[in-house]
Order: C-alpha cells, then structure tokens, then sequence
C-alpha cells in the first residue's frame, strides 16, 4: 500500500495532532477569556465611572437645591418645617413664627416682621448696632444701660441697681431703636443659629438687648443685668457663644466660628434633636485640639451630614453610590461640602470624593420653595411670582 | 467515490486552521470595538460634566465681578493726564453713605447711564440702559489676557535678604527693588497690558449679568464658546457674527454643546463686624469686667487681624440657583 493510499494518521501524527490542538484551544479559550474578563473589568469600570458622574451631579443639584434637606415635591420630606414652641428651623415658613408684618408707622424704627425686599443698606440708621460691643455677661453695667436706648421690647423691664446710695435705676424707658433687635430675635426664633446668622449681614454683632430676666438659666430666658440674652451671650453652655476663654460681650460671625460652627442639621436625625441640633455649637478647629478622640467632630458629622444613597434599588453587583451634605459655617464662611462615597460590591472597599460648592445659599433655597409645597415660580417676564418661605 | 489527494487533505485542514484564527480574531476585534466605544463614550460623559463644572465656577468669578464692579471703582482703559484721575473709587450699589443707587464716585456722581442706548431685543428701539445702570447687562468672556493691565511679577520676595555671612548686607532688610513689582518696565504697556487672549483659554466659559434691582442680579454662567451672547441675532448685531464666520448654524452649534446655568445674587455693602477677637477676652478671668482693651484692626497677632475680612467690596447676602432660564438676563 502506497502513502498515497494511506487513509489514516499515525499513532504518532494523531498524538501530535491532538497535543497541538489542545494547545492552540487553550490558548484560544485562554485568550477568549481574558478578553471577556478584561472586557467585564472596562465594563464595570465604565458602570464605576458612570455612578460616580451620576454621583457628581447629584450632588451639584444638592448644592443648588437642598432637597435632601427638604423636598419641596414630597412633604413627607420635610423634616426642617417643624415649629416646637415658637421656635422654627431652617425651612420653617417664616409666616409661621415671625411676628405680624406691621406697618412703618410712625417710623422706620417700629417696622415689624420681615420684608424680605428690603437691601438693609448700609446708610440706613436703624440697622446700626446702638448696643455697647463692650459689654459682657457678667457686666456690671458700668458704661451705661444701652438697653433703655435700643431694645427688642419697646417698654423694657431693666435691671434695678444698686449704686450705693439706695438708686434704682431708671424708669421704663420708651425705647428708640428697636427695628434692628427685632429682626434679630424674629430670625432667631425662626431659623435656628445656622439661618440666624445666614440671613444677618455680615457685618453683624449677634447679641440684642430685651427685658432683664434675673434668672440664671438661658432656658428660663435669664439674661445678663443689661438684657443680653444669656443663651446668646453667655459663653461655654453650649448654646450660641463657644468657649475662647471669655468673650462674654456681643460678638461678630468670625469670632463665634473660630474654633465652633453652626450648622444646617441632618434632616435624618430624630425630629426631637431637631432644635437643639439648630441651636447649638460644634466645636470645631483648633477647639478640637482639647477632642483627642474626635467624639466631638463624629458629633458634628453625625448631626449634621445628610446622606441618600444615589440608587436605592440597584443590581447587587454595581458599586453602591452614596452622596452626602454636610453645611456649617466656620471662620465666617458658610461651607457645603459634598461628599461622593463609592463602596466595591467585590472588594468593599470604599473610597470617597468630597468637596465644597458656592452655589445656592439658605436664604436662596427658601426663596425656591413655596410656603406650603411645590417649587416657587421665579420669572422677570413681569408676570406674578409665586410666594416663597420667606414671603411674610 | 474518488479519493482525496493529500494535498486535498492538507488545504482542509488549513482551511480549517484560518477559519478559527479568523473567527478568533473577529471577536476579539468585536470585544476591542465595543470597548474603544464605550470608552469614547465615557469620554464625551465626562465632556459633559466638565462643561457643568466649569459653569460653576463662573459663579464665584460673576459674584467677585459684582463685588469689583460696585465697591473697588473703575479703571480708566487709557492712562489720565494726571494721576489725580487714575482710579475712581465707587461707594456700592446702593451708595454706603447715603443710600441712592450706585455705583457713584467720591463726590456723589453717578459713575451709570440711565439713558436707553442698547435694543436688546432686536426690534430697532433701544430698550435698555448700558452697564452698570439698573436693567444693563454685561457680558465677560473669561479667557485669559496674554498680561492684564497693572500685572504684577510672580516674585514673593524681590528684596530677600541676604544669607551669606560674608556679604557686607548680609541679614539687612534692604528695600532696594519695588515690592510687588511691576510684571514690565515700560508704565505705559504696564498700564495697559496685553489684552490679546491665551488661545487655549478661548472658548472655554463666560458669565454675564443683568442687574435688575439696586441690589440683585441675574447671573448666566456659561461653559462653551458662544461668549455670552444669548442668541445669533445678539451676536450678530453686537458685531460678532464674523467670529462664527457669520454663519448661524454654527453659532447654533456653539449654543448646543454650552451648558448655561442661571443664578440670582444679592449684594450687601456689609463687610465685617468689629468684633474679631479686638476686645482682649482674658481680662475678665483678672476681675476686669467690662473694658475697651482692643487689639488694633491690623494686627498681625494670631489670627486677630483684617486678614480674616471676608470682603472689602461687600458680600453676597444670597445665591439662588433659577430652576428655569428666566425671560431676561
């Protein structure tokens, strides 16, 4: 039989054949899925990628909207419109705890609520502070009763003294200037410290003069033997005045966000800490040198860092995405920082992008929302504008 | 049935051989296409967002124009004859002494134009004032100038002090050089600088404003290359059309790649209080109550000093970002 005529391989040609069948298969399928593996890596990189973008613009439009802490679409989102016994927080309707709106009459001085048109120019006497920037807490009034001159009462009760020969102090004075503290204490009350000092001028001492109140608790309304109210004046009682040593005298933004904040609460948070996270300080900065622990900074982010997850529903194999606010003001700057939050469904590894965003600011986001629900129309084509938080 | 030859045989089994490499390599080409798309696709994803990011940051630079353009006064383009005239300081938007709109020079005089000098909309009257009278408007196109006027040299320390033991001025605080200095000699190109833009800066982002109130604004921030006009027509009666080689359809183009972002601001002519740690806060742990022991507005102690300002210009009282693009800016 010729070779030509053969009809089979060898055991031999067979061996070798299949060995290098084998071998080319493998390296195929080897090749095959290292393509695919890489292929599902870029795949879910890209799916990485894309969450983080997605995570990134959430996050601007929680710069510009606020809607975590209060969702104008769902009022079962909006924990920050609660009133607890005459006190509002930071999207409390202003309507709902500001005094009446009261007419101009006879002057400027006796305008009551909030006109949220008015410039507060710089010009205008009634914003100026007629207290005594100098006086402190524990005063004994020795410069002078700057409460009989400007104060948010316009009949005040003032402190009767004792100069040694048997005075008592003044009558009841008819109080001159009374526009400026009564702005104060109205967006006290309405706001919260975060609001309070958002909506002030920047250029503002944050302590106004009422009724003497002998009591030494702020919660009973004491106040300091001028009428400075305790709980804003009074420093290290962990309500508006951090304590630097002793600056018991009406203070400005920065020296109150030195080494404290205030911030705009975690709309998560129970709605009993509510007020008392709106109205107390975080120490903060170099205060935190004497925190060794950072009990006091997981306090701060605690109370005051909202979080959503980016996809509530979302396969279990995407990384899950979470963005965060957190607003506070420090060194009389009011900060947002943003925070994107990526955690590996196969590792659990989490890694974080966070930054801070100028863009829409507390008196801002209420003027987005209408007093009840829903967005507040604003348009300058001349027709009627929807009202507002701030509308009053 | 004829046999098969051997060669018949072997041409199969190549065939066979090639139809394998190439079906191999057709999905692997196939995996390799659909990750270059979807990486160019990723690509433009991120275009995207630049574009919103850099809108953005065309906030703080409208807001610090605001602040400028009220307070800190005006520039003359051509140098005066006299010094006396090189800068004319403005008092706000409402005038900080007596409250009438600004912005208003040293002696009270209106540094604005009520007067109706541009058609904004195009229907042949003039309907609106120029900037930076109440309903003006102004445009910026942020590019970057080669050297603005008045450009200062990047030198932290022209007169660093000696530090060789053996120089005779060694360790002497000699001011023999102007600090800052300028970034040119010559005062008169000083002065005017060279506005021709970098040209990798063209293009990139704008913001432009209508101040509608005494005090508010209505601020557009722009990322792409329309400059800021609102429309062709803008454009093109503004006498700009020939940078979009007078064509619409690529101004159309410009206007649909831009992401515009609408704000609206308050100014305050508030700067600071006058707190700032000035009342020395240890003396009542001593028994000393109430007292006026100040540190000085310019210490340079600690942080008890002007450094911490927020603003000499004003402030911003509010930011409200427009869900919608409003019917005027």
């Amino acid at each position: 039989m010729s070779c030509a005529d053969r009809r089979a391989f060898t055991l031999l040609e067979a061996l070798i054949a299949v060995g290098l069948s084998s071998a080319i298969v493998l390296a195929a399928s080897m090749a095959l899925r290292v393509a695919a593996q890489s292929t599902a890596l870029a795949r879910r990189l890209s799916d990485e990628n894309a969450l983080i973008r997605a995570g990134m613009g959430r996050a601007h439009a929680e710069l510009d909207f606020w809607s975590m802490l209060d969702d104008p679409d769902a009022p079962t989102a909006q924990p920050l419109r609660a009133v607890t016994a005459g006190q509002g927080l930071a999207f409390t309707p202003l309507a709902a705890v500001a005094p009446p709106r009261a007419p101009p009459v006879p002057g400027p001085e006796d305008e009551r609520g909030w006109d949220p048109t008015d410039p507060w120019a710089m010009h205008d006497p009634r914003g100026w502070y007629y207290g005594n920037p100098a006086e402190q807490d524990i005063s004994d009034v020795r410069y002078g009763r700057y409460g009989a001159f400007a104060n948010a009462e316009p009949a005040p009760v003032l402190a009767p003294l004792d100069f040694g020969a048997g005075a008592n102090g003044y009558a009841t004075p008819a109080v001159r200037h009374g526009w400026l503290f009564n702005q104060m204490r109205t967006l006290l009350d309405a706001l919260g410290y975060y609001g309070y000092c958002e909506y002030m001028p920047a250029n503002s001492l944050y302590v106004y003069y009422t009724s003497h109140n002998p009591s030494p608790d702020w919660q009973s309304g004491g106040t300091a033997l001028g009428g400075l109210p305790l709980e804003l004046v009074k420093p290290g009682i962990g309500k508006f005045a951090s304590n630097d040593g002793h600056s018991g005298y009406p203070r400005g933004l920065y020296l109150l966000t030195f080494l404290a904040s205030f911030a705009a609460p975690n709309a998560d948070i129970a709605a009993a800490r509510m007020q008392g996270v709106s109205r107390s300080y975080y120490v903060t900065g170099y205060g935190l040198t004497w925190d060794p622990n950072g009990v006091e900074y997981q306090r701060l982010i605690r109370d005051t860092e909202t979080r959503r997850p980016l996809l509530p529903l979302a396969p279990r194999h995407w990384p899950r995405i979470d963005v965060s606010i957190q607003r506070f003001v420090r060194f009389a700057r009011f900060t947002q920082i943003a925070r994107v939050r990526w955690t590996s469904p196969l590792t659990g590894v989490a890694a974080e992008l966070n930054f801070t965003g100028f863009s829409t600011t507390l008196r801002g986001a209420r003027q987005q929302r209408r007093p009840t629900s829903g967005w507040a129309r604003w348009d300058n084509d001349g027709t009627a504008n929807d009202a507002t938080l701030d509308t009053h | 049935m004829r046999r098969s030859t051997r060669t018949e045989r072997r041409q199969a089994r190549l065939g066979a051989v090639l139809l394998l490499v190439a079906g191999i390599c057709s999905i692997l080409a196939s995996l390799a296409f659909a990750f270059l798309v979807r990486n160019r696709s990723d690509a433009l994803d991120v275009v995207e967002q630049l574009r919103d990011t850099q809108a953005r940051l065309m906030l703080t630079a409208a807001c610090n124009y605001v602040q400028e353009a009220g307070r800190l006064g005006y520039d003359w383009t051509t140098p005066p004859a006299t010094d006396a005239d090189i800068h004319r300081e403005a008092y706000g938007w409402i005038d900080v002494r007596d409250g009438r709109d600004g912005p208003r020079g040293t002696n009270g005089e209106a540094l604005f134009s009520t007067a109706l000098v541009v058609d904004g909309d195009g229907d042949g009257t003039m309907d609106r004032p120029a900037w930076p009278a109440i309903g003006g408007v102004v445009r910026a196109p942020m590019h970057v100038q080669r050297r603005p006027p008045f450009a200062l040299a990047p030198d932290v320390a022209p007169n660093a002090m000696v530090v060789d033991e053996l120089d005779p001025d060694f360790g002497r605080p000699l001011l023999r050089r102007p600090d800052p200095e300028p970034a040119i000699d010559d005062r008169a190109r000083w002065w005017a600088g060279d506005p021709a833009p970098r040209q990798e800066t063209v293009g990139l982002a704008w913001f432009r404003i209508l101040r509608d109130g005494p005090s508010t604004f209505v601020v557009t921030c722009g990322a792409g290359a329309t400059q800021g006009f609102r429309d062709w027509q803008e454009c093109d009666r503004d006498g700009h059309g020939q940078d979009y080689g007078g064509d619409p359809a690529l101004f159309a183009d410009a206007i649909a790649q831009e992401a515009r972002l609408w704000y609206r601001i308050e100014w305050s002519g508030a700067v600071k209080d006058a707190s700032y740690h000035d009342i020395q806060n240890e003396y009542p742990h001593f028994g000393l109550k109430d007292h006026y022991a100040l540190w000085p507005m310019n210490s340079s102690d600690s942080h008890q000093c002007q450094a911490h300002t927020r603003g000499m210009v004003g402030t911003m009282r509010w930011v409200q970002r427009l869900r919608e693009e409003p019917a005027r800016w």
